[in-house]
């Protein structure tokens, strides 16, 4: 074996063998100490996640919740809105870094390769509000209905795949469980839709934190 | 069982470390050199000392890409590493329920 940086060889300590109870304290330590610096804490990233959710739509719900006609939320509860979505974007990049740095393979394709659709999906999703504005729909789908369920319908169905590359089961039914709760805010009218999506999602999101809290606990 | 039949390759703190860091690794990844050696705080000629008695039995299996510089080492687990690290984990309590 080769590396670059010290490839002195002094002879190896540690050669000494272990008492059979050190050397399982030992094992079952190491591997929790790799499995916490390997994998991201999707509890704390779900809870961040649940709490940014109802924050951030229930900026936007509130914006909207007294409008009539329906006009669609207002530029500032825009601006916090992606606000937020940007702090727990940096939040959450970062610990995917700090958590893949030194690994390589095929769960390192499969992040990126989510990261490219899940990019172009949001792409569309606004490409497509576009055209609908363009085509004369009604402000009441174009700023209510359509931007707040199609975009966690999408990212919902985004996360299930990445959890499921993880074999993150919770993560996965969450995420499903959120995909759904958006279709179905649709059916809430434009106001409705962002207090159904933003408090379902969150209120999922924090089931799953608790539930990987008790599968923490359980090991 | 008596502590004679854990893996003596294995039954050492420090190979003990290796295979149980690289076994959280997902099937089909690897870490880099580096990595393992902050996360086992090793120097790097007892890792190297180490990965190669490792390496010998099949257990491990390194890929060192570039050079010079910008040369980067990857390390993981084989499938028969793994069965290896699994094994020895049943014989250890076995050992420990005979106690």
């Amino acid at each position: 074996m080769n590396e670059s940086h010290d490839s002195t060889e002094t002879p190896a300590n540690g050669e000494e063998t272990l008492d059979p109870r050190d050397a399982a304290t030992l094992l079952t330590q190491t591997k929790d100490k790799a499995t916490r610096e390997l994998e991201v804490n999707s509890m704390l990233l779900c809870l961040l996640g649940g709490s940014s959710i109802i924050i951030g739509f229930g900026i936007l719900w509130m914006s909207v919740r007294n409008q009539h006609p329906y006009q669609g939320p207002t530029p500032g509860s825009i601006g916090l809105f992606y606000l937020l979505i940007l702090g727990i974007d940096v939040v959450a990049i970062a610990a995917y870094r700090r958590s893949s740095r030194g690994v390589r393979g095929q769960r390192r394709k499969d992040r990126q390769i989510i990261g490219a659709v899940g990019a172009t999906g949001l792409v569309g999703i606004f490409v497509v509000m576009g055209a609908l504005e363009h085509a004369g729909v009604s402000h009441s789908v174009v700023y209510g209905i359509y931007p707040a369920t199609v975009p966690l319908v999408f990212f919902g169905l985004i996360g299930a795949v990445g959890a499921a590359s993880r074999e993150d089961w919770t993560l996965f039914t969450a995420a499903l469980i959120i995909s759904l709760v958006a279709a179905g805010a649709a059916f809430g009218g434009p106001a409705g839709a962002w207090f159904i999506t933003g408090l379902g999602s969150g209120v999922v999101l924090f089931g799953c934190a608790g539930v990987k809290l008790i599968q923490r606990r359980a090991r | 069982m008596t502590d004679d039949e854990l893996d003596p390759l294995i039954h050492v703190p420090a190979r003990l470390r290796i295979l149980a860091t690289l076994a959280a690794l997902h099937e089909g990844d690897t870490l880099s050199f580096t990595r393992l050696q902050e996360m086992i705080e090793l120097t790097s000629g007892n890792l190297i000392t180490h990965l190669r008695k490792l390496e010998d039995a099949r257990y491990v299996k390194s890929d060192k890409t570039g050079s010079g510089i910008a040369s980067r080492t990857s390390v993981a687990l084989t499938t028969r590493g793994r069965e290896a690290l699994d094994a020895y984990a049943r014989a250890l309590r076995a050992v420990l329920d005979g106690i």
